[in-house]
């Protein structure tokens, strides 16, 4: 997929995941796109990137170790500075109730794991143009 | 059920284990009735809606005359059957914050209603509402209070990715969230009902004693009635300590232990 013109202002993008492999593949991917990225592994550490670099969207895996991604979420929510960025939460869990648990946190929308570049970017762009 | 025969003794104890039998067969009775409907699939069967209203009149009137045994019940821990467990949980605590919004047990049995079928309408609560007929409004609180308790239960409860965490923790994260998460109002009630040390919670005293929550206290929730945990004469209930914290000013809670 071609970078979004619209998005070319070097937009910041937080992802959260304890998974190297998938970490390292989203950053080379949305770096491709023209975002620039910041990682983080786990909640804890996710919280306090976010805080440190005020990215326009995070990215957020629910299981990691430390702190979860939905209790990551509402923290976030909580903290004056971070709790209008959107939290996009990325999951292999399908279970409803999780998905109505991550919208109650305040996460912004939900994707099930494995995606495709062309459903993250498409998540992405609706989130960062507000379409 | 464990937990709660630690706090019986004495005289007391046949009358409390007879209430919580009864607590129990409400309890299980919306499980089995949740499991049963959700095995079923997504879709909300019309000749669930007679148990649906059976239940949650049921529950209804547990919260308002038996409330500290059935929300102990929705404090225990459970390891498999999470979404029929915390479908009945969200539905207890549910209640227990909408009884200090709304003001008759119609609205409380439409709420716990709503709460015990939550998963399955919530994207879509037209179905269910064309026999109920609730305004708008009504349904926005209702649906307000479920996210209150669904993020409260969830959290004070063990998933198999992560531990449960205090309920202290757990309400000072969503009252900081509250201005844009919930209806600001209900997160700060969540404070007030659901409690710092709920009905369980075992904590460490000031004086570094173990202690289990056994009785509430509303006007100082700080200070609730507590087991003394530490060092028990071994079999022996009679020699268990209770400790009412209001009339002990010296003593106070310094953490929880989850």
């Amino acid at each position: 997929m071609r970078p979004n013109p619209k998005l070319n202002n070097k937009k910041k993008i937080l992802v959260v995941d304890d998974d190297d492999n998938l970490r390292q593949s989203l950053k080379a991917g949305l770096e491709e796109q023209g975002f620039k990225i910041f990682l983080a592994s786990d909640g804890e550490e996710g919280f306090e990137k976010a805080k440190e670099n005020l990215p326009d969207l995070i990215l957020l895996n629910i299981m990691m170790p430390k702190m979860d991604g939905m209790m990551t979420t509402l923290k976030l929510k909580g903290e004056k500075e971070t709790r209008h960025i959107p939290v996009l939460i990325m999951s292999g869990i399908r279970e409803k109730e999780e998905r109505i648990l991550s919208h109650n946190v305040g996460a912004a929308d939900y994707l099930i794991k494995p995606f495709t570049t062309e459903q993250l970017l498409e998540k992405i762009h609706k989130l960062l143009l507000g379409k | 059920m464990v937990e709660y025969y630690e706090f019986l003794r004495g005289e007391n104890a046949y009358f409390d284990k007879v209430i919580l039998k009864n607590e129990e067969t409400c309890y299980q009775g919306c499980l089995s009735f949740i499991k049963k409907v959700y095995l079923v699939g997504d879709a909300f069967k019309e000749e669930d809606f007679s148990s649906l209203y059976e239940f949650a009149k049921q529950l209804t009137n547990k919260a308002i005359y038996h409330e500290s045994k059935i929300n102990l019940l929705a404090s225990f821990p459970y390891n498999n059957d999470y979404q029929a467990y915390h479908t009945v949980n969200v539905a207890v605590l549910s209640l227990e914050l909408g009884k200090s919004i709304f003001s008759n047990s119609d609205e409380l049995v439409n709420l716990a209603m709503f709460a015990l079928c939550h998963i399955l309408v919530w994207e879509d609560v037209k179905p269910i509402n064309l026999r109920l007929g609730l305004s708008e409004d009504f349904l926005k609180s209702v649906f307000g209070i479920i996210s209150v308790a669904d993020v409260y239960e969830t959290f004070t409860h063990t998933r198999p990715y992560r531990d449960k965490l205090a309920p202290y923790d757990v309400l000072k994260a969503m009252v900081s969230a509250a201005d844009v998460v919930f209806m600001p109002s209900l997160a700060r009630k969540a404070l007030k009902v659901f409690s710092l040390y709920p009905l369980g919670s075992v904590v460490r005293l000031s004086n570094g004693e173990i202690a289990q929550v056994t009785k509430l206290n509303r006007k100082y929730p700080l200070r609730p009635e507590v087991l003394i945990l530490t060092e028990p004469e071994a079999g022996n209930l009679d020699s268990l300590k209770i400790f009412d914290l209001s009339e002990h000013l010296e003593v106070y809670i310094k953490e929880t232990k989850v």
